[in-house]
């Protein structure tokens, strides 16, 4: 799956992630190291059943970009058990929606299907996770599809480009240089072999965790996973080693011209902390100061560029803190016409460096927590929506507390350390400034 | 080997009850709106959704089109005693959510708050209802942002391809519309045409109220009565004519220079209150469902690789239906594409689909419909359809049976009547203008 589409999930995320601290997540293990997360909700006698693999685009192997993706794609294409095709049908057959994606840290699979369908699920799961076939056959049709899949989410669609251009301008090293789909030259000249060998390495029970929600109990679902994920054996998981990405340098822009645009996109990207990677105390503060920002009508963003000065039509920032190396933080602005983006920029600058040198105000603060820890309960609704948080979390690193812990640790923030963590966070040479543009020039 | 797979589970095949969970009643609202309510108190949640009918933008005055979306954005734009911001911050103190949005039928409020912030929710929605500032400051920033919205579809092959084909089905008739139309007609919207239109569109006979979650019906009359009480009691606008949707079929070029192809593609769809509706429900679902086991994502992606996604889906509007549906596909693949697409049109229609794979879909669509009501929003929506197509307060109880009593027969007959590829309109969007598409 795309970045973008990633990113959508992640900002959705950023913002919604977490739910009371009363809320009854269990957690255990199998001896053979599968992890097993089960978030009880009994609204409907369905459950969502999910094994996410800690392995995501940025494992890729060097020149075979797209490989974690590819693989998703081609797990569906035959097991030494199911013929090619035959997954699906037996899935719809029981009434379930099926699907995977792919993330630069995590690749999840997904069936979403009535209660009592959780051993039919889960029989499929663990066949898949050691006899999937990959055959050239297959391969080859897959890598067309594929190849399809990327015009049409990215080569038809310039704000994508762009987007991927600045990701690629940000991280020099780091493999999230790289685009979840992989580059195209490196998705047609990826090869079956490079799959089996990426397939064998990271698709074992201990690389793995398996995410229930919906109406089960933990008792229930350890039963099961002890009885069809238990007797695999598996190699060791691979530890992650990622190039690692060295302190930011210079500022860099990017402009991307293209007859297809009609409106233009200024936007900017910095380099950010995150849980694991540089100021990791500054996580929630961000979180909060995204909200302070870019709150769709009432953010600074928005009361600046479109309320006040009128050089804009939308504006908006978003914070991705759930990866497991470097997070993101993004700004994106839709200027009113492309002559206003010397003033959107003015006026962006103006309002960060505002941030990084004054605290902003109680009122400001307590409307954006309000909102975030609001969040939490929304999210609670449905099965899907909080097992997909849940599986986020433990695949970048993170555990259960990431979700009971959120009302206290979005609680605690302050105007100081919002503050401080704006100061540190926006400064020129963390930054990729992106400009999406009407026409071509020669 | 995976018969064996499927044999062993056979025996959990019970298909659920979705009336079971959800059980919606009518609650009665002094004015005289009749409110339908699914309670649930799995989270302390609300929420709703009010429809009026008759105030999409198939029913905009002529030379106002775009006006319902100017609507839509206008009443958050301060309301009562908030200006603009303020009212927005009065949402976000209370974690309050509104939006509003219309098609061609209707314009669509969604309400979601936290239980413990519902008498300051429904307050805020009847002031934008009845007291909205509609200032002309506001006004010049709603049409920039309307403006914009359009150039970003100007941008979507997809857009472009559905603009065309509805053009091409509706000739004259309002359906034609798209909901945005041209930024010269935008520019000209003003305030006083906010008002007109919200007066003569927005009243308590063409209001419909579905409302999911954490509420118990008398503490809902009264929310309620807050927000409609202030309403008029009629609308001005009227019925739409039924359509008669161009089934000479063909080919529309759209030239957008995209470095691949889009391909849209229509046919004259169903009323969703035609008796033959379920039995094309089910045969949508066989053909191009969108699952990985419909027919076109077997054949287009599956086995031949063109395309990453295929699919159809029928429209239900108020006066017609459509089927719709589409795919992206490389230039060199395209006509490949567009001729299995045809093929597996013309298989259906002249062969019809088998007993096996309609009892595969049945088991699909009924073993897969609690999925569909796991979330106060989603069943918001699902009995807001009930009232808009008059399917009855009991309908989720009956929805299964009618689905399982769907015969080979009525589907192969409803797929003869509706699928015949000559009434098959396809839109072709390509940087390229001379070629003809098969």
């Amino acid at each position: 799956m795309l970045r973008r589409i990633v990113i959508t999930l992640a900002v959705m995320m950023c913002v919604s992630s977490g739910a009371r601290a009363e809320l009854a997540v269990e957690t255990f293990a199998l001896k053979n190291g599968m992890q097993v997360v089960v978030v009880p909700n009994h609204r409907v006698p369905a459950v969502s059943h999910a094994v996410w693999y800690r392995v995501g685009a940025a494992d890729d192997p060097r020149g075979a970009s797209g490989a974690a993706h590819f693989l998703e794609h081609i797990m569906f294409r035959g097991t030494k058990q199911v013929k090619p095709g035959e997954y699906a049908r037996i899935i719809e057959l029981h009434g379930g929606r099926q699907n995977a994606f792919t993330s630069s840290d995590y690749t999840a699979y997904f069936q979403n299907i009535a209660k009592e369908h959780l051993p039919l699920v889960m029989k499929l799961e663990a066949e898949r996770m050691h006899g999937a076939l990959i055959s050239d056959t297959e391969f080859t049709n897959e890598q067309r599809v594929i190849a399809a899949e990327r015009r049409q989410q990215v080569e038809t669609n310039p704000s994508s480009r762009l987007r991927e251009q600045m990701e690629a301008a940000l991280f020099l090293n780091h493999p999230y240089h790289n685009p979840v789909i992989g580059w195209m030259p490196e998705i047609l000249g990826m090869t079956a072999p490079t799959l089996r060998e990426f397939y064998r390495t990271h698709y074992t029970p201990s690389n793995a965790i398996l995410v229930v929600a919906g109406d089960v109990t933990a008792a229930e679902v350890k039963k099961l996973a002890q009885h069809y994920y238990g007797p695999l054996k598996g190699v060791a998981a691979p530890r992650r080693i990622r190039p690692q990405e060295p302190e930011p340098q210079t500022a860099r822009e990017v402009y991307l011209r293209d007859p297809l645009v009609k409106q233009p996109i200024w936007s900017r990207l910095y380099m950010a902390p995150s849980h694991h990677k540089g100021e990791t105390g500054d996580v929630y503060p961000l979180l909060v100061l995204a909200e302070v920002l870019g709150a769709e009508r009432t953010g600074r963003l928005y009361r600046s560029l479109v309320v006040e000065k009128g050089v804009a039509v939308e504006a908006a920032a978003f914070y991705d803190d759930m990866v497991l190396d470097d997070g993101t933080f993004a700004i994106q602005v839709a200027p009113k016409r492309e002559e206003d983006i010397a003033a959107v920029e003015s006026t962006v600058n103006a309002e960060l460096q505002s941030l990084a040198t004054t605290p902003i105000s109680d009122e400001e603060l307590s409307l954006a927590k309000t909102r975030l820890i609001a969040e939490a309960t929304y999210v609670r609704e449905g099965i899907f929506n909080l097992a997909r948080v849940v599986g986020t979390a433990y695949t970048v690193g993170l555990d259960a507390s990431y979700i009971t812990g959120w009302e206290a640790n979005i609680g605690a923030v302050t105007p100081e350390q919002i503050q401080k963590a704006a100061e540190r966070l926006f400064q020129e040479r963390k930054s990729v400034t992106g400009h999406l543009l009407t026409e071509a020039k020669p | 080997m995976m018969r064996a797979i499927t044999a062993g589970l056979a025996w959990a095949l019970l298909p659920l009850a979705a009336s079971a969970m959800v059980r919606p009643v009518e609650v009665a609202i002094p004015s005289g709106v009749k409110a339908w309510l699914a309670e649930d108190s799995t989270v302390p949640v609300i929420q709703s959704r009010m429809v009026f009918t008759r105030a999409g933008y198939a029913h905009e005055p002529a030379g106002k089109e775009g006006v319902s979306s100017f609507v839509c954005s206008m009443l958050f734009e301060g309301a009562g005693e908030y200006d603009g911001v303020a009212f927005y911050r009065e949402l976000e103190k209370y974690a309050i959510e509104i939006s509003c949005d219309v098609d061609e039928d209707n314009l669509i409020l969604d309400l979601k708050t936290l239980r413990s912030h519902r008498e300051q929710a429904y307050r805020l929605l009847s002031l934008m209802l009845t007291k909205p500032r509609l200032e002309e400051t506001a006004a010049a920033r709603v049409r920039g942002q309307l403006k914009a919205a359009l150039k970003s579809h100007m941008e979507e092959p997809e857009y472009l391809a559905g603009k065309a084909l509805k053009e091409r089905l509706f000739a004259s008739h309002p359906y034609h519309r798209v909901e945005l139309a041209s930024e010269t007609v935008l520019d000209g919207l003003t305030p006083a045409d906010a008002k007109t239109f919200i007066a003569d569109h927005l009243a308590r006979n063409n209001l419909i109220v579905s409302v999911a979650g954490d509420v118990r019906p008398e503490e809902l009359s009264p929310l309620l009565e807050s927000v409609v009480s202030g309403l008029p009691s009629e609308t001005r606008t009227e019925a739409l004519p039924e359509p008669s949707v161009s089934a000479g079929g063909g080919n529309i070029q759209v030239t957008q220079p995209i470095p691949h192809v889009f391909v849209g593609f229509a046919l004259p769809g169903i009323r969703r209150q035609d008796p033959d509706y379920m039995a094309a429900f089910v045969l949508n679902h066989i053909l191009g469902g969108g699952t990985f086991a419909s027919r076109l994502m077997h054949e287009v992606r599956e086995r031949s690789g063109l395309v990453y996604g295929i699919n159809m889906y029928i429209e239900p509007m108020t006066q017609t239906g459509v089927w719709w549906g589409g795919f992206t596909a490389g230039a060199e693949g395209k006509d490949q594409a567009i001729t299995l697409t045809r093929e597996e049109i013309r298989k259906v229609y002249e062969k019809g689909v088998t007993a096996e794979e309609l009892a595969s879909a049945k088991r699909y669509l009924i073993g897969n419909f609690p999925l569909n009501l796991d979330t106060n929003a989603k069943v918001a929506g699902f009995l807001t359809s009930m009232q808009l197509f008059n399917l009855g307060i009991d309908y989720l109880e009956k929805r299964n049976g009618q689905l399982e009593a769907v015969t080979l027969q009525q589907v192969n007959a409803v797929a003869r009547r509706l699928l015949d590829p000559a009434k098959l309109h396809v839109a072709v969007v390509s940087p390229e203008t001379e070629k003809k598409t098969p």
